[in-house]
């Protein structure tokens, strides 16, 4: 049927329809895409004064933290690949329970957590022993130098009473190693 | 008379049989009429840009159409001209296609209506049109001289009854009847100026005869309007008085309408012109009358075209307004993102010079945090067995402990037996003295038997705060 032998409201349901159909696509071609864009680029700004405002704050507190940091850095400062620094850390734990009578039955390396300008060293120690001395690791761990912390324990009670089954996760905070 | 620049909506134009050209425009509720010594003079000062007309409006001589006037079963004009089409056939044996027509209406009362009918040949139209498009110039609408005469009388002096017009010129006179100010009858009669004193008689003869027939169809005193010289006038007028009864008519005399020249020391003889101004004058003064709506002379083929090229201009209009909203809306967007680029750069050259020393700064923050965070509460597990050992009642003993450090609090499990149920609930209350394990809830106890009796095996959470 051609649009001439169309009816009246045919013909204005048709250009309403055509009207529309032009009004999305020029919608579609000439505004969203400025849309998109002005919606990004807002975005990007937010992001822009939010990061000014942090950095300079940042540059307010520089002398504390710089002083705060001088103090810390021996305890994080590390060197070699991340390999070596797990072995360290494996090393310090080990020189701490070797002095004790605990029964050792596995250490386990967790995955290296990297986070923005350090890294967390983990690793799962499983033993068996007496409380008081794991009473002893604890307090030695609570005590190192380093900033070593104990982040999961699971303790239990083994037939023998005295006898005790002990899980821990054990994490360390690493600078990032300067190479 | 030197005129400025002419631009108007309407105007209406004359071209004499002589080569004349007699321009009317309107401004206000005065309407001027200039006289061009030839077309060519007007064309001119149309290409020159001096007058600028949207629409012309020009007449076609009485004696070109054929003038009928007719009854039809209509409420109004705009009925009665659709019903014309119909009637043509029984009023001219001419195709449809080969004539023009239009209608003024005469009267209308009790669902019917009398109109006057106005036909002419394509061809006539076209010979007439001919010399008005050899300077440029394609007419808006085509009347009749005999309706612009009556628009110019009825403009001149208003009047609700019956009238006579009567135009008297050195050549001819054209008499005019109409009621309520619409036309109804039109005698035109041509004579030597030799005749003049006959001729006058004959014209006193016609109004007697006028008058008495418009006196039989309506009620009221009968107008008489003339226009002519002053000599004729006065001749015109002792004629008429003869016969005159006051009581059933008046006579009114009306002045020419000026005519003033586009130039300067133009010569011409303004006697010969005063029907064709006054002709002008009238199409200019019809124009917004609603009776002559239905009166365009126009052939159909013109009409149509030029619909098309209005229906064009609008469809053109609206696409270039539709795009330049578009348009607007586009760079609004696009000056709005550039803005805010500007911005982005603006910080980033903020940015820029700071931005090694704040990172260094932000990494050594994090890092002091970060340590802070690991060597705060870092005893809590050995405190968390001191209070165990320290407070924890005789019956109770603990079989199983888990300790979950979190960001800033710490969650312990515990699993452990007492000797009897009130035993194992009491142990929360007991702990309540504690520092870190004041929150102990025990949420599980169970009796089971044993040998030789029975044991309660309870479950407890704790959620030791950071302070």
């Amino acid at each position: 049927m051609e649009f001439k032998q169309a009816k009246r409201r045919e013909k204005i349901l048709g250009m309403i329809t055509l009207a529309v159909l032009v009004g999305l696509f020029v919608f579609t071609i000439v505004i969203d895409p400025q849309l998109k864009q002005h919606k990004n680029l807002t975005r990007d700004l937010h992001y822009l004064q939010i990061t000014l405002t942090k950095m300079k704050s940042d540059l307010l507190v520089k002398d504390r933290i710089n002083k705060i940091y001088s103090e810390i850095e021996p305890l994080i400062a590390t060197s070699g690949t991340e390999q070596q620094q797990i072995s360290a850390f494996t090393r310090q734990l080990s020189d701490i329970y070797s002095k004790l009578n605990v029964k050792i039955k596995t250490v386990k390396i967790l995955p290296l957590a990297n986070e923005n300008f350090y890294k967390r060293l983990s690793v799962r120690i499983e033993m068996e022993g007496h409380v008081r001395d794991f009473l002893g690791f604890i307090e030695a761990i609570e005590k190192h130098s380093n900033p070593i912390r104990i982040e999961q324990f699971d303790l239990k009670a083994q037939e023998s009473r005295d006898n005790l089954y002990v899980s821990m996760i054990i994490t360390k905070v690493v600078s990032e190693s300067k190479t | 008379m030197k005129f400025d620049r002419i631009k108007t909506e309407w105007a209406s134009l004359r071209l004499t049989p002589e080569g004349h050209a007699i321009f009317c425009t309107k401004s206000g509720d005065s309407t001027s009429c200039i006289y061009f010594e030839t077309s060519e003079r007007l064309k001119q000062a149309i290409d020159k840009k001096k007058i600028v007309v949207k629409n012309w409006l020009i007449s076609v001589p009485n004696s070109y159409c054929i003038t009928k006037s007719l009854e039809l079963p209509a409420d109004n004009l705009n009925e009665a001209s659709r019903m014309l089409e119909f009637e043509l056939a029984s009023l001219v044996p001419i195709p449809l296609e080969e004539i023009v027509y239009g209608c003024t209406l005469i009267k209308c009362r009790d669902s019917l209506s009398s109109v006057l009918v106005y036909i002419l040949k394509v061809t006539a139209v076209e010979d007439i049109l001919e010399p008005y498009r050899a300077i440029g110039i394609q007419p808006g609408k085509v009347m009749v001289d005999s309706s612009a005469l009556n628009s110019w009388f009825n403009a001149n002096e208003k009047n609700t009854g019956p009238a006579i017009n009567i135009l008297f010129e050195n050549s001819r006179y054209t008499i005019l009847t109409s009621m309520d100010g619409s036309l109804r009858t039109i005698e035109e009669t041509n004579f030597l100026d030799s005749e003049n004193k006959r001729v006058k008689e004959q014209l006193a003869n016609e109004v007697f005869y006028l008058k008495h027939e418009l006196s039989g169809l309506a009620q009221g005193q009968i107008v008489v309007r003339i226009v002519a010289s002053k000599e004729d006038i006065r001749e015109i007028q002792k004629l008429l008085n003869m016969d005159s009864n006051e009581n059933i008519s008046k006579t009114n005399v009306l002045q020419y309408p000026d005519l003033v020249f586009w130039e300067e020391k133009t010569e011409c003889q303004i006697d010969k012109l005063h029907y064709d101004t006054i002709v002008a004058n009238g199409l200019l003064r019809g124009i917004k009358e609603p009776g002559f709506k239905y009166l365009n002379l126009l052939p159909k083929k013109i009409l149509k075209k030029a619909q098309q090229k209005k229906l064009l201009i609008n469809y053109v209009t609206t696409g270039v307004l539709l795009m330049f909203l578009v348009l607007s809306l586009w760079l609004n967007f696009v000056v709005m993102n550039w803005r805010v680029v500007r911005a982005c750069h603006k910080i980033k050259a903020q940015i820029a010079p700071i931005e090694h020393i704040a990172t260094s700064v932000e990494s050594k923050r994090q890092c002091v945090k970060a340590i802070q965070k690991q060597l705060s509460n870092r005893e809590q597990i050995s405190r968390i067995f001191t209070e165990l050992y320290e407070y924890s009642p005789k019956f109770i003993s603990i079989s199983e402990l888990k300790f979950r450090s979190r960001t800033d609090e710490a969650t312990i499990n515990i699993k452990g037996q007492a000797k009897s149920l009130s035993n194992a609930f009491e142990y929360s209350d007991v702990m309540k003295e504690t520092e870190l394990l004041n929150s102990i809830q025990i949420i599980n106890a169970q009796q089971i038997p044993r040998p030789g009796g029975s044991i309660v095996e309870f479950k407890a959470d704790c959620l030791v705060r950071s302070n």
